[in-house]
């Protein structure tokens, strides 16, 4: 059946986020999505074979591989206690500064970021280890929570990123470059959040109460950081020096980095049964989920293509003569309406096929637009209504805490995450730079 | 008894994929290892691995949905009248009972179609294309009967508190 391109993308756009917005799960609103919508183009009981047959292809790609093996990097980090042992040595290493509690949080969440793949999993860490000690050290709201809200989303950024892995995947990026593109762009994040700390700290100087800490002795705190941090190099190293070495593809070295957490837990004696079930239990179900979506989502980009709703699409926005900034700026606002009201991995499911086409044709290179869709959905994870890590740190905060008090706090950090988007725009060689090495 | 069984085999077949995931980091691991002994690389691996994603995720799903982890947005339901509410989430379990029904019957034919005519999927080793959908009806089934068992009890899918776990 011959359908105009705008009439098949609104039928399949609204279809879907209709179906989220009442709340069908995810996965199923794909699939039913896809089932109507491939009968309606198709005209046939035949389309629902195509559905079936298709929804395996993108699952069951090798470059995905790293998405549960990251998560089960992360989790056993967290779940051995191997992230409590870093954090400790951080907190020794800061000495008595102004606001140290929340250096403390922004380098803390850089150090787990590069361990682990998930910005939920490091909000969540961050928020229950980070909150009632500001609180009990006098720290506003603003304080306590904004750095952790806005370091969180780091992991998304910083290699391993799990999100990342997805979306290379998706957009058919090169997932090794993809991963090593998001290094200096998360430096340079994480050195914005510790500038905005100075300032609001310059700013409202009781905002963050000092407070005496016990004096420790140098060769105590280089003790602690050749037995606590230097360790963690080597799992850093085994993730994302393999890559940027070029001597593993991110699947491998993604392998090894849950090999070398193990070896480490074993090295501390931190190695349990317990620690290691837990950790399983979570990548079932974190990485069960997000498959679980991938698996039911796949023919849907096949559908915009086969619909004419790409190209269609496509055409239309090029019609414009829109210049490149202005098409950023549509996007990004897009991405952080989206955001509202949706999780990232269905965001990446149903905007990549739409956004990468259009943004090849206006000559803006694929691995940059990805790190810029990676900063602007950690931007629309923390935009209320529906910003995820709003309520994972809504979660961990004290009971009372409003969701308006949240997102309030996290204004200035968005305000961090903008600031890099105009750094990279200006600067596109601090994406490009890195990935060219491999 | 047979309440018990049903569990136990959602459960397994969790279990079932953690244990999977475990094997595709062992065989990621040894491979390069043999790579780097001089020994080459088994051809086996990518395939290994990628049919193992797609276990991974079948089998996992039912556990999923039975312990409410698959992603919703439960904004809108969460605030409408008990009433309403109860309505809008009989449609979405039927809606889900219908489609996951669709997903077994078609992978049965796809499955039967497969092997007889003998299809294989080519990956870095040829598997037999039924091996793609041989865990479609059991998963899709065990999604069926899950979405029938909130449909008929007052078990609701969204009476869990706020997630913290997720990418």
């Amino acid at each position: 059946m011959f359908i105009e391109w705008y009439f098949a993308l609104a039928l399949l756009i609204s279809l879907v986020v209709g179906q989220m917005m009442l709340g069908v799960p995810v996965a199923i609103a794909f699939m039913t999505t896809n089932l109507i919508c491939a009968y309606i183009f198709m005209g046939d009981t035949y389309a629902f074979y195509q559905v079936v047959d298709n929804s395996t292809s993108l699952i069951t790609r090798f470059q995905l591989a790293p998405v549960p093996f990251f998560i089960l990097m992360g989790a056993l980090f967290f779940y051995s206690g191997l992230a409590q042992r870093v954090f400790t040595t951080l907190d020794l290493l800061l000495g008595r500064i102004p606001g140290r509690l929340c250096y403390l949080t922004v380098g803390g969440g850089t150090l787990f970021s590069t361990l682990t793949g998930s910005s939920m999993a490091n909000t969540a860490m961050l928020g229950s280890m980070m909150v009632p000690e500001m609180r009990r050290r006098g720290y506003s709201t603003n304080m306590s929570l904004g750095p952790i809200l806005g370091t969180g989303g780091l992991a998304m950024i910083i290699p391993p990123s799990t999100l990342g892995v997805l979306l290379a995947t998706v957009a058919g990026l090169d997932v090794a470059q993809f991963l090593v593109a998001g290094i200096l762009p998360g430096i340079i994040l994480a050195t914005f959040y510790s500038a905005m700390i100075v300032f609001m700290v310059w700013r409202n100087p009781d905002s963050a109460p000092q407070y005496e800490v016990p004096v420790v002795p140098t060769s105590e705190k280089l003790r602690a950081v050749v037995v606590n941090l230097l360790p963690m190099g080597f799992v850093v190293f085994m993730v994302v020096g393999l890559i940027l070495l070029g001597i593993a593809t991110p699947t491998e070295s993604a392998a090894f980095g849950v090999l070398s957490i193990l070896i480490l837990m074993g090295a501390y004696r931190v190695f349990s049964y317990q620690a290691v079930q837990q950790s399983l239990l979570s990548t079932v179900k974190v990485g069960g989920m997000v498959f679980f979506i991938i698996l039911n989502s796949s023919i849907f980009s096949q559908l915009l293509a086969y619909s004419g709703a790409s190209s269609g699409m496509l055409r239309f926005a090029t019609s414009f003569d829109l210049s490149v900034t202005m098409v950023l700026v549509i996007i990004f606002f897009s991405l952080i309406f989206l955001g509202m009201f949706m999780d990232p991995v269905s965001m990446i499911l149903i905007t990549t096929p739409i956004f990468f086409p259009l943004i090849q044709t206006l000559g803006i290179h694929p691995l940059w637009f990805g790190i810029f869709v990676l900063i602007c959905l950690e931007m629309s994870q923390t935009t209320p209504p529906f910003g995820l890590l709003l309520y994972v740190m809504l979660g961990v905060a004290p009971k009372g805490t409003t969701l308006r008090q949240v997102a309030t706090a996290a204004a200035p950090y968005l305000g961090c995450d903008a600031a890099l988007l105009v750094v990279i725009f200006a600067v596109p060689a601090l994406v490009l730079y890195l990935p060219s090495l491999i | 008894m047979i309440t018990k069984l049903y569990v136990g085999l959602i459960k397994a077949l969790a279990v079932l994929a953690a244990l999977l995931l475990v094997v595709s980091i062992i065989f990621v691991v040894v491979d390069v290892m043999a790579r780097a002994m001089g020994y080459g690389s088994f051809r086996a691996t990518i395939a290994v691995v990628e049919y193992i994603l797609l276990y991974f995720t079948l089998f996992s799903a039912p556990y999923l949905l039975h312990t409410r982890g698959h992603v919703m947005v439960d904004m809108i339901i969460k605030a409408l009248p008990p009433g309403l509410r109860r309505i809008l989430e009989a449609l979405i379990y039927i809606l889900g009972m219908v489609v996951c029904t669709i997903f077994v019957v078609v992978s049965i034919y796809l499955i039967r179609d497969s092997v007889a005519r003998g299809y294989f999927d080519e990956r870095s080793i040829d598997l037999p294309y039924w091996l793609l959908y041989a865990a479609f009806p059991l998963c899709f089934g065990l999604l069926t009967l899950e979405f029938g068992r909130y449909l008929l009890t007052r078990d609701s899918l969204f009476s869990g508190d706020e997630k913290n776990e997720g990418l």
